[in-house]
């Protein structure tokens, strides 16, 4: 009886020590992940969200590099058919599509916004956190949202917009699509004030190169921002942010070593060397981070990029349609000069028969990258997008003074920059005298030049993921009919041959069908989005 | 509790989240008889029959509501509605082949056919199209037809109907055990009524749009034109196009009545009298023979109508997963 009372002691002894090793057990939050509250408190918790927010983005390159290129004529089907993307190529835009998948880009706009709305509890809270610094995190955020947006305003044209945080499920998580208009409207507003008020710095490092390319900087936000008043056609606004990022001094056109001079007919002849050449390869494409450089996603051998199934692999999706290339670069030249550089902007993009840009790693070598090579960096914006934006935006101010016919002299002016500035890409690539523009007796007419500097965005920006939106952006000038014969003429090469006429109908026929469907996931998940209407089955388009 | 997915505009692409409330009502009933007993004989007989109706109540709206892309071939459309049964599915009417150049003429309600009129202004014929402006195929002699419902010579979500339901009417089962002495013979069948099945065993086994192996019901398929459809076979299927999957729609060509009742289970089995077991340390002994899924009737054409209706959202589709085997089973009871 004795021994029993004491064995009851000591199980209330046990019990007492159980019950108070738990103090803390009437916690309500959970215990296998961070709440919102307790992440964002200090300065580090916002780097290391920042860190977060660029790791997503390098998620998102094998869309963009494909919404940019797939759709246009400069690639063919490589060794391996990609059905996806043989459905575009026969005309079929179906919405399960998953090549227009839209879920990476979104998961990085919302890192953005969590960041944007959240950052300042830890600036609250944590008082060695200035406010500049915080600015300078939020700015970067903004920019990178600005940049998605504007990827998906151009594939998709109107899409849903948030600009706050989805952090748990108590939100309403419907959302309807907001028109092109709208967000662009936006964007130009955000970069606007994060420029202005200086919250985006100019430069993140005296020595480190990659931090200020791989940091989304002023100059790259302002880049930004005139590629989208290009976008909406407002080009003096644009012709003046370009004239910004020019007049930086941040950066230069890569330079080639010149050689080799002739003199033909009185003429001085400079054009660039082979061993030029390789080191442009080289230092723009294998190193990256440039001088021309102004804003890349960065990788390397431990995050490397997405595209070695796209351009590297022996079962690669993509190779050059090099047939149609010579359309750009006729290897013509005036009678009497010998080169062996001719147009290297050709050779630096198609090579040994693959995308040389992605697949290569030295200029003269063809060994393709294998899958731990896969380090390049994707380059967003580069100088000589500056000086073909200013360009075009020169060429449309003239076009439209010249509606006026007495300002005939200005329009002159405004053309001849705009050739100023073409020639500068083309005589460091050493271009043929065959593609140049034709004047009449030195004046310049604004059509053939508007043509003439989509040409030289084609040469200039082969593969990089622009090709389909330079075309887009011409053909859809004032009101998506005047310029649709740009979009036309790239179909007999986007579409296979028996498709070509039923496409160009289909782009003839709406607008809405320049962009793709949205994802049939979220048509059936979201019951406020709309579907473009031209896929809608509706008859309204 | 289901993982939905979410709009992905969100950041992400599923979360943790109550669908639905499923409200099931019905009614079931048993029985049990012994029609005749005497001292050797006993018959009996038991019976189950069901009805159940599913309904769903206060869908989260996160859940998606409608699934299936009809443009895809071989993807049915699925609905889930506040307080409507679940289970149907819905697609095209499959009218048999093109025969010739002349059937794929879209024509009008009243046979007429459609026209567009060229620059000089004359009529032109135009053919039935696939998903215009969207896709815009041009169907041609040996594809598939669809009913153009509404008659407007485009085959498009506006020509999808109704096409059939998974749930069953009624379910249940029966058997009879008959008992002389020491012997028992037991039998027991089990069966559904009214509920439909997609077979897409058939669907992959007669698609003819790429490289896997088909069903030797593709010899069918249609080769050249018939100018007189009389000539036509009537079982003709569509002809073989590789990589495009016009000719396998999600439609009702590919949906069954999947009612069917099978002979579950026959038990033969003899007890072993008491009285002869004393001298064995044993107190009951029996011997039996079992026989399963000995035999099935039914109408439906794949290997097995019984296929798993578990999930209420989206079920009914025969894969052909290994259809039921024929078991036997030879048993002894002993208890000591």
């Amino acid at each position: 009886m004795k021994r029993n009372k004491i064995i009851v002691g000591l199980l209330m002894v046990v019990q007492l020590v159980g019950f108070s090793s738990c103090s803390d057990w009437l916690e309500l939050y959970p215990e296998n992940t961070i709440s919102r509250k307790d992440y964002w408190k200090s300065k580090e918790d916002v780097a290391s969200a920042m860190t977060g927010i660029y790791q997503s983005l390098r998620s998102c390159t094998q869309q963009l590099l494909i919404w940019g290129e797939f759709r246009a004529d400069m690639l063919i089907p490589g060794t391996t058919i990609l059905v996806n993307w043989d459905d575009m190529r026969r005309g079929e835009y179906a919405a399960t599509n998953s090549l227009f998948a839209w879920g990476t880009l979104y998961t990085c706009i919302n890192n953005c916004n969590m960041l944007i709305d959240y950052a300042p509890m830890a600036y609250e809270n944590d008082n060695s956190f200035t406010e500049a610094e915080l600015h300078e995190y939020q700015g970067q955020a903004i920019a990178i949202r600005s940049l998605l947006y504007f990827y998906l305003v151009r594939s998709f044209r109107d899409v849903p917009m948030t600009l706050n945080a989805y952090a748990d499920n108590s939100q309403y998580l419907m959302l309807a699509k907001s028109t092109d208009t709208e967000i662009l409207d936006q964007l130009v507003t955000d970069l606007n004030q994060v420029i202005n008020d200086g919250w985006i710095p100019a430069n993140y490092s005296y020595t480190d190169v990659a931090q200020n390319k791989g940091y989304i900087t002023r100059y790259a936000a302002q880049t930004l921002l005139a590629d989208i008043y290009l976008w909406q056609e407002q080009y003096e606004l644009c012709n003046q942010v370009c004239d910004q990022v020019l007049k930086s001094g941040q950066y230069a056109l890569l330079p080639i070593a010149q050689g080799f001079v002739e003199t033909l007919e009185g003429d001085t002849v400079y054009y660039a060397e082979p061993a030029g050449v390789s080191e442009y390869y080289y230092n723009m494409y294998v190193e990256g981070n440039c001088v021309e450089s102004i804003f890349e996603i960065q990788y390397d051998r431990e995050n490397t990029n997405p595209f070695f199934s796209v351009f590297c692999s022996a079962n690669c999706w993509a190779k050059p349609n090099t047939e149609h290339l010579v359309d750009f670069f006729t290897p013509t030249l005036r009678e009497g000069l010998e080169r062996t550089v001719v147009d290297m902007r050709e050779n630096v993009a198609s090579r040994f028969g693959s995308v040389w840009k992605w697949a290569g790693m030295s200029y003269d070598d063809g060994t393709v990258r294998s899958t731990e090579d896969m380090d390049n960096n994707f380059i967003i914006y580069r100088l000589a997008q500056v000086y073909l934006m200013k360009a075009e935006a020169l060429a449309q101010m003239g076009i439209a003074a010249g509606e006026d016919a007495k300002t005939t002299p200005e329009e002159q002016t405004c053309y001849q920059e705009a050739y100023a500035l073409c020639q500068a890409l083309r005589t460091r690539a050493g271009a043929t005298e065959t593609t140049d523009l034709e004047t009449n007796n030195g004046l310049i007419n604004g059509k053939s030049l508007e043509e003439f500097i989509l040409l030289e965005e084609a040469r200039e920006f082969l593969y990089e993921g622009k090709r389909w939106y330079d075309v887009v952006r011409n053909a859809k000038r004032k009101d998506y009919t005047t310029n649709i014969g740009y979009l036309l003429n790239t179909v007999p090469y986007s579409v296979i041959a028996d498709k070509s006429y039923s496409m160009q109908t289909k782009y003839k026929k709406s607008p809405y069908s320049w962009y793709f469907p949205c994802p049939q996931a979220d048509i059936e998940n979201n019951s406020l989005l709309e579907q473009n209407p031209f896929y809608a089955g509706s008859g309204e388009y | 509790m289901n993982k939905l997915s979410i709009p992905t505009h969100t950041g992400y692409s599923s979360m943790g989240y109550n669908a639905a409330t499923m409200e099931n009502k019905g009614w079931e009933v048993q029985g049990y008889v012994v029609p005749f007993k005497n001292k050797d004989w006993t018959i009996s007989a038991s019976f189950n029959f069901a009805r159940n109706d599913n309904r769903m109540e206060d869908i989260s709206e996160y859940y998606a509501q409608e699934s299936g892309d009809w443009a895809t071939g071989g993807s049915y459309i699925t609905m889930i509605k506040e307080g409507q049964p679940l289970g149907s599915f819905y697609g095209f009417m499959y009218d048999g082949v093109y025969l010739n150049e002349d059937e794929t003429i879209a024509r009008d309600a009243n046979g007429k056919k459609i026209v567009t009129y060229t620059a000089a202004g004359n009529p032109q014929d135009v053919k039935m199209r696939f998903n215009y402006p969207a896709d815009g195929y041009e169907f041609q002699p040996g594809d598939a037809r669809y009913k153009d419902i509404n008659h407007d010579g485009n085959i498009d979500a506006q020509d999808i109907v109704y096409l059939g339901n998974f749930m069953p009417v009624l379910t249940g089962g029966f058997g009879v055990n008959v008992k002389y002495k020491a012997w028992t013979l037991s039998t027991f069948f089990n069966f559904r009524y009214g509920n439909d099945v997609v077979n897409m065993a058939k669907l992959n086994m007669e698609k003819m749009s790429g490289f896997d192996n088909q069903s030797k019901a593709v010899l069918r398929r249609w080769r050249h034109p018939y100018e007189d459809a009389s000539q036509a076979p009537s079982n003709l299927l569509p002809r073989a196009i590789y990589g495009q999957d016009y000719n396998y729609l999600a439609s009702d060509r590919f949906v069954e009545d999947g009612s069917f009742i099978r002979f579950k289970q026959l038990t033969l089995k003899y007890t072993v009298p008491r009285e002869k077991l004393t001298n064995f340390f044993i107190s009951d002994a029996s011997v039996y023979v079992t026989m399963q899924n000995l035999f099935c009737w039914t109408n439906y054409t794949g290997m097995d109508p019984e296929v798993s209706v578990s999930n209420p959202l989206n079920s009914g589709y025969d894969n052909a997963a290994s259809p039921r085997s024929k078991e036997y089973w030879l048993g002894v009871n002993l208890t000591f």
